[in-house]
């Protein structure tokens, strides 16, 4: 079959017209040249949204929670038996029958996922007069960072760094309200931190999140034989914002 | 195969091995600061886990009238907060919601408890209108339009109808140098926007500016101000060590930045008299940054003042800034010149004590004769 110039003419003119519009077709979409003028149809689109919300975790865990200094009497050759929650006895020779193998302290942890500030208060004899009773008694408390005080028993990971050690408003260097032995009060006060804005100072950072409260009594030669044993409670507040 | 007395004594061991640990968790949303709006509804769930005891909730602080807690069941209960449709008088109030652990009879030692308390905070806002604005101006290259943006948050509880600003900037003189107005907008109560405008570039040549934005809101107006800065590929002389010691001495220089991209090479020449005295290392400076060229020079001049420069090389550019010098004496002549002194002064005392001990035991010998 004969084909005319014409015809032929055609064919290239088509053939042409069909490269440049796809070679602009291509370069448009692998350049993203909108400007060019060459757009495709508009399809719908549809938008995804990812959420998340995380709850908080207000948590406190006790590690040790019951405190035995047992019944006993004080030896004839002292004055007083004192013994401190860590195992310290100060005259171990003077605590006949008493308890000598409690040497832990409450081991309170932070283990939420909020900073916290912990207080204390107590029920039942708090004081050192109802306790324990005759001339001179003690009962004390003391607060000690976990990195320091060593006790094992955390539900995190063991502490690398001391805790509580954010500050109060800004001042000092450390929140642990309690370092040295005060005595117990009924009312209480805080251990680590206080509820100001900027008090919550026990992180929830596994590594610095848990501090020790230790006791101290002192039991005098003439404290009162008890009919009935002596019960107190303690109880740690954990507060945080909600 | 364990006879009974190695059983018992296990078992026993188990007993005061295993720790006494117990917890108390409250989980739920997090929801402070409640913004009290009038007729708003608040639940938040909670769950209580980590403990074996019976667990109390209570509330206290302010507004108890507006909050109330459902019942426990199965150690989940609710947080209902009714916000009224007339609000408590404005301002921040607190709450607290507190779980406790419930005494167990125990008979005898000290045992312990555990609560959680969660503080809430909320904030009632006024009744008409009230805003807070934020203004921040960031420092910029010359040659580049800046951008003004003044952030408003609304704290009452009307809307405002018509929300329109102006921002005039200022030299270190404090003589206004450009204006400008902001765009108008409504603004429905306790809800939040952004003012913004644009300064032309070139409006500014490079230097220190401050700038004030004033918002008017329905007759009302609060105002804020910010310091910027018009930077250009320049470097800075912030101060220099100016008291040289006889002979080597250490020298500081420490430079500014003044542009919002890096300077890859910076360094010094330290010159007295016309004398080249040391050429310090090259350092890198980020954007804006601040840094110090140093190294240890030799001065044979005299004490006294003397007129010297400190050329700066940063990119390719260059400039000499003119400073004074002030040149003395080294502190350790000084100081072994007083060495000295001491030391003569106690060997003319010891030879005094020692004359005066011989003089003793000679008189005594002759007494004793």
């Amino acid at each position: 079959m004969d084909l005319s110039n014409k015809t032929i003419f055609a064919i290239l003119a088509v053939t042409l017209m069909i490269t440049v519009i796809g070679t602009f077709v291509n370069l448009s979409k692998m350049y993203d040249l909108s400007f060019i003028g060459l757009t495709g149809a508009a399809v719908s689109t549809d938008q995804g949204n990812a959420t998340i919300t995380i709850t908080q975790q207000t948590s406190i865990t006790n590690s040790f929670n019951d405190i035995q200094f047992g019944s006993g009497f004080v030896n004839a050759s002292c004055t007083a038996c004192v013994m401190d929650s860590n195992g310290t006895r100060a005259s171990i020779g003077c605590c006949g029958t008493f308890n000598m193998s409690n040497n832990l302290g409450f081991l309170l942890e932070n283990t939420g996922n909020i900073n916290l500030s912990v207080n204390y208060t107590c029920a039942g004899n708090c004081t050192a007069a109802q306790f324990i009773g005759g001339t001179s008694p003690a009962f004390q408390i003391r607060v000690t960072n976990n990195f320091n005080a060593g006790q094992s028993g955390e539900v995190g990971a063991t502490d690398t760094v001391a805790s509580c050690a954010g500050g109060i408003n800004g001042a000092g260097t450390a929140g642990l309200n309690i370092t040295s032995y005060i005595p117990v009060t009924a009312a209480g006060d805080f251990l680590c931190g206080n509820s100001s804005t900027n008090g919550y100072v026990l992180s929830f950072v596994n590594t610095q999140d848990a501090f020790v409260v230790d006791l101290n009594v002192s039991v005098p030669e003439d404290a009162p034989v008890g009919t009935g044993q002596k019960i107190t409670y303690f109880t740690f507040n954990a507060l945080a914002t909600g | 195969m364990i006879d009974d007395k190695k059983a018992v004594f296990l078992s026993v061991l188990i007993l005061v091995l295993v720790p006494s640990v117990c917890g108390l968790n409250l989980i739920g949303d997090h929801l402070s600061p409640i913004i009290f709006e009038p007729g708003k509804k608040i639940v938040n769930h909670y769950i209580i886990s980590g403990t074996d005891k019976e667990v109390k909730i209570s509330l206290g602080g302010d507004l108890l009238e507006y909050v109330n807690i459902t019942s426990i069941v199965d150690n989940q209960f609710d947080l209902m907060i009714t916000v009224p449709e007339i609000l408590p008088e404005s301002g921040q109030y607190w709450f607290s919601l507190q779980a406790t652990e419930i005494n167990d009879e125990k008979s005898s030692g000290v045992g312990s408890l555990l609560s959680v308390s969660l503080r809430f905070v909320v904030e009632v806002p006024p009744h008409g209108k009230a805003i807070s604005i934020s203004f921040d101006v960031p420092d910029i290259n010359e040659h580049q339009p800046i951008p003004f943006s003044v952030d408003i948050v609304s704290k009452g509880l009307e809307d405002i109808d018509l929300l329109k600003g102006t921002i005039t900037v200022y030299d270190l003189k404090n003589s206004s140098v450009a204006s400008l107005l902001l765009n108008v907008k409504a603004l429905p109560g306790l809800s939040s926007t952004s003012l913004s405008a644009s300064l032309p570039p070139d409006k500014l040549s490079a230097g220190k500016y401050w700038a004030e934005a004033v918002v008017n809101y329905d007759g009302e107006e609060k105002k804020a101000r910010d310091n910027f800065k018009v930077g250009n590929l320049d470097l800075i002389l912030v101060n220099y060590t100016s008291q040289l010691e006889q002979g080597f001495g250490e020298f500081h220089a420490q430079v500014e930045n003044n542009w919002g991209n890096s300077i890859q090479i910076a360094y010094a020449i330290v010159s007295i008299n016309g004398t080249e005295l040391l050429i310090t290392p090259a350092i890198f400076l980020g954007p804006w940054q601040q840094g110090e060229l140093k190294g240890i020079l030799r001065t044979a001049f005299e004490p006294g003042v003397y007129n010297g420069t400190i050329q700066l090389f940063y990119d390719d550019l260059s400039k000499t800034e003119d400073v004074m010098f002030t040149i003395f004496e080294p502190l350790k002549e000084a100081q072994e010149t007083s060495a000295a002194t001491i030391l003569l002064t106690a060997g003319i005392f010891s030879l005094i004590v020692i004359i005066f001990i011989i003089g003793f035991v000679l008189i005594k010998r002759k007494i004793v004769k």
